[in-house]
């Protein structure tokens, strides 16, 4: 495809000084993303997928502690905030506070092409509101004079991926980017994802619970499960055959949209360790119904396989 | 809206409508008709259902009916009361009642405030008798529910993760055990465990003490999982109202339709083809440019638009028990 990943991320941990002892929002993250490829991300909630992609932008609050490399093809690492910024975006999982809340969306935009690509302000304008009209917005003009709290969480969410794309980047990073999107609108921003992936070759890092979504626009899928890759592997072969126990259990816990309606939700029992927990063995092993007593204390290796499929698993389930 | 509404419903809208107005120049201000005519019901242990397009009205009709916003014409009856016309003092005594938990977890959360005392918070006002150790059981209790333990009660909101946030919010609004409780969104951030764990607990506490639930959400399925009657709004208005089963088996309005159709599907272990969602994601038709006066508001979208879809707005007309469609040609719909 490319001579390399456009983003390579080795080693990656998060952590912040807590009360009893560090808090490991991110362990142990290695993964690649290479031009015009889409990865996806999910895991359980509160596993570090947020804190992995502020890191990725070099935004991370002042008291994190960051160990590992990062490396993006068109910025070296270390490079000044604003090279990032227009060639990495990222849609944030809260757009509220990702807009500022005193400026009209028509400024706001147009600020960041005015700003990266000195477009004058009017031609700025133009391709704002062309942007929203593309992630769906239905009165795009109007739009633009609005202030944030003046549009629905959806809209919201909309202007930020529209913001982000305004630039071109190289990279985007979406953070649940359609949580608040009813699913015809979803398509339709998926829809326009995926073909700046094919026409544009912009890479995507793509975050999202919802499994439905990652397999509709991810080629690659990474599990990560209490701020670890646990499983990586090409997204039909994920669903197809998952070989870490929590990736299975996920894709099990995921309703079915169609036939009978079962009496109670599946979940998955107990609970993920805790950021500030430390554990000897396997973090899944609480959960498993594969463990044996070697998961309880010896950390499985991650084992890379030829197709490049990867997990960190003692007891993995058959190919 | 239809005739087989009981006596007396925990709650009812009538011809509620919203108006917002919203920035257009530097002072000029544009008036938005958020919500339009909206009329629904709901009985103790009932959840309905409440679907739409983004920035159709939902969180707007959520805000109207607790008088978190100002309501421009209609009336909400809690228990047969108009609450609209309640003063200061009543609205205070009733809110520990009707709870919602906001789409927005971050924002709705006050990041001074450690996760322990934004749960007891409820506690001190409606619950001033209870001593210190039974509070603190009560949150720890509540915080094992929603799936987050002990060492989140000293916390602050900016230390959790967006589905951690959100459930501290539900956590907090099932403090007060309410007999309404509106979820905005209450799951879209959560993983799929979590959010089965979340919507069981919600199926228990409504057979626990018949709450009563709204329940806002893009995701399809669990509405149907959750829902007895689902409200579809779209531009404000109300398009179709029926009971769950009649809305996913046989939907007759057409932007219903088109937002079962697009519901991406997972693909499942063992499955031949990998990637079937993909296939099943129609591009949704662009809208119209401006904001629809007078009308259908879906015409522009519609594959069935006619004439007199541009002439009259279409109202809620039955369609079958407990069902009803706004759309002029409802009867071209058969399912
Ligand atoms: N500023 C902070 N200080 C301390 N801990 C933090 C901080 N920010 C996040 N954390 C912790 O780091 C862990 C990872 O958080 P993160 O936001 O990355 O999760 P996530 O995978 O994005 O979850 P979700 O799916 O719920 O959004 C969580 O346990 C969270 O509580
Ligand atoms: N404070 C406000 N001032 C002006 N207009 C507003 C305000 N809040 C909401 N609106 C407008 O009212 C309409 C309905 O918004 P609302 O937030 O209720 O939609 P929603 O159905 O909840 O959408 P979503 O699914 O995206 O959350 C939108 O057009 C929005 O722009
Ligand atoms: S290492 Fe052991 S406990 Fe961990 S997932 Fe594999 S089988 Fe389960
Ligand atoms: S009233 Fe007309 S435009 Fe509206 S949904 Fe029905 S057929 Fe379509
Ligand atoms: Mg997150
Ligand atoms: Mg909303």
């Amino acid at each position: 495809m490319s001579d390399g990943p456009i983003l390579a991320v080795e080693r990656l941990r998060v952590a912040y000084p807590g009360r009893g002892g560090s808090i490991e929002a991110v362990r142990d993250v290695s993964l690649s993303v290479g031009a015009g490829e889409c990865v996806g991300i999910v895991g359980e909630s509160g596993s570090g997928k947020t804190q992995l992609c502020l890191a990725l932008m070099g935004l991370l609050p002042p008291g994190a502690r960051i160990e590992g490399a990062v490396r993006f093809a068109g910025a070296p690492d270390g490079a000044p905030r604003a090279v990032r910024g227009e060639r990495i975006a990222m849609v944030f999982q809260d757009p509220q506070t990702a807009l500022t809340p005193h400026l009209r969306i028509g400024s706001q935009m147009a600020e960041v092409l005015v700003h990266h690509r000195r477009v004058p302000g009017s031609q700025a304008r133009e391709a704002a509101r062309s942007m929203l009209a593309r992630v769906g917005i239905p009165d795009p003009a109007g739009c633009l004079r609005r202030y944030p709290h003046e549009l629905s969480g959806g809209m919201r969410q909309r202007v930020l991926i529209a913001m982000c794309l305004l630039c071109a980047p190289q990279l985007l990073i979406a953070d649940e980017p359609t949580t608040a999107l009813d699913v015809t609108v979803q398509a339709q921003v998926l829809e326009l994802l995926a073909r700046l992936r094919r026409e544009q070759r912009m890479a995507i890092l793509l975050v999202s619970h919802d499994l439905a979504v990652v397999a509709g626009l991810a080629a690659r899928i990474v599990v990560m499960y209490a701020g670890r890759v646990v499983e990586e592997a090409p997204a039909d072969a994920l669903f197809r055959s998952p070989r870490h126990p929590y990736t299975a259990a996920l894709i099990a816990c995921a309703p079915n949209a169609d036939g009978p309606i079962p009496a109670r939700m599946a979940t998955l029992p107990g609970q993920p360790p805790g950021a500030a927990e430390r554990f000897a063995g396997c973090p899944f092993v609480a959960r498993c119904d594969r463990s044996s007593d070697r998961c309880r204390h010896e950390p499985p290796a991650m084992v890379t396989l030829d197709d490049g499929r990867r997990f960190a698993c003692h007891e993995p389930l058959p190919a | 809206m239809n005739a087989a509404v009981p006596p007396s419903p925990l709650l009812e809208a009538r011809a509620l409508r919203v108006e917002y107005h919203a920035a257009r120049g530097l002072v000029a201000r544009e008036r938005v008709i958020a919500v339009d005519d909206v009329g629904f019901s709901l009985e103790p242990g009932e959840t309905l259902g409440l679907v739409g397009e983004s920035g159709s009205g939902k969180s707007t009709l959520a805000r109207a009916i607790l008088r978190l916003v100002p309501v421009a014409a209609g009336e909400v009856l809690w228990r047969g009361e108009d609450l609209l016309r309640w003063d200061r003092r009543r609205l205070r005594e009733r809110r520990r009642g009707m709870q919602i938990v906001f789409q927005d977890p971050f924002a709705s959360l006050d990041p001074r405030m450690a996760v322990v005392e934004t749960l007891e918070e409820p506690l001190r006002i409606f619950e001033s008798g209870l001593g210190r150790r039974e509070r603190r059981a009560r949150v720890l209790r509540m915080l094992e529910r929603v799936g987050l333990g002990a060492d989140a009660m000293h916390r602050y909101p900016h230390e959790f993760s967006g589905g951690q946030c959100q459930r501290i919010g539900i956590a907090r609004a099932m403090m007060s055990a309410p007999e309404l409780l509106v979820c905005d969104e209450p799951v879209s951030a959560l993983d799929v465990s979590i959010q089965g764990q979340i919507v069981n607990l919600l199926a228990d506490l409504q057979r626990e003490s018949r709450i009563a639930l709204l329940f806002i959400s893009h995701n399809l399925t669990v509405v149907r999982h959750l829902s007895h009657r689902v409200l579809v709004m779209y531009r404000g208005r109300l398009v179709e109202t029926a009971t769950r089963e009649a809305l996913f088996a046989a939907p007759r309005h057409p932007y219903t339709r088109a937002l079962l159709a697009a519901v991406p599907r997972v693909p499942r272990p063992g499955a031949a083809s990998a990637d079937p969602s993909r296939a099943a994601m129609p591009l949704a038709p662009d809208g119209p440019a401006g904001p629809v006066v007078g009308g259908c508001a879906y015409r522009a979208r519609c594959p069935f638009a006619a004439a007199i879809c541009a002439a009259r707005t279409p109202e809620l007309e039955p369609a079958g028990p407990d069902h009803a469609v706004a759309c002029h040609r409802r009867e071209a719909q058969t399912p």
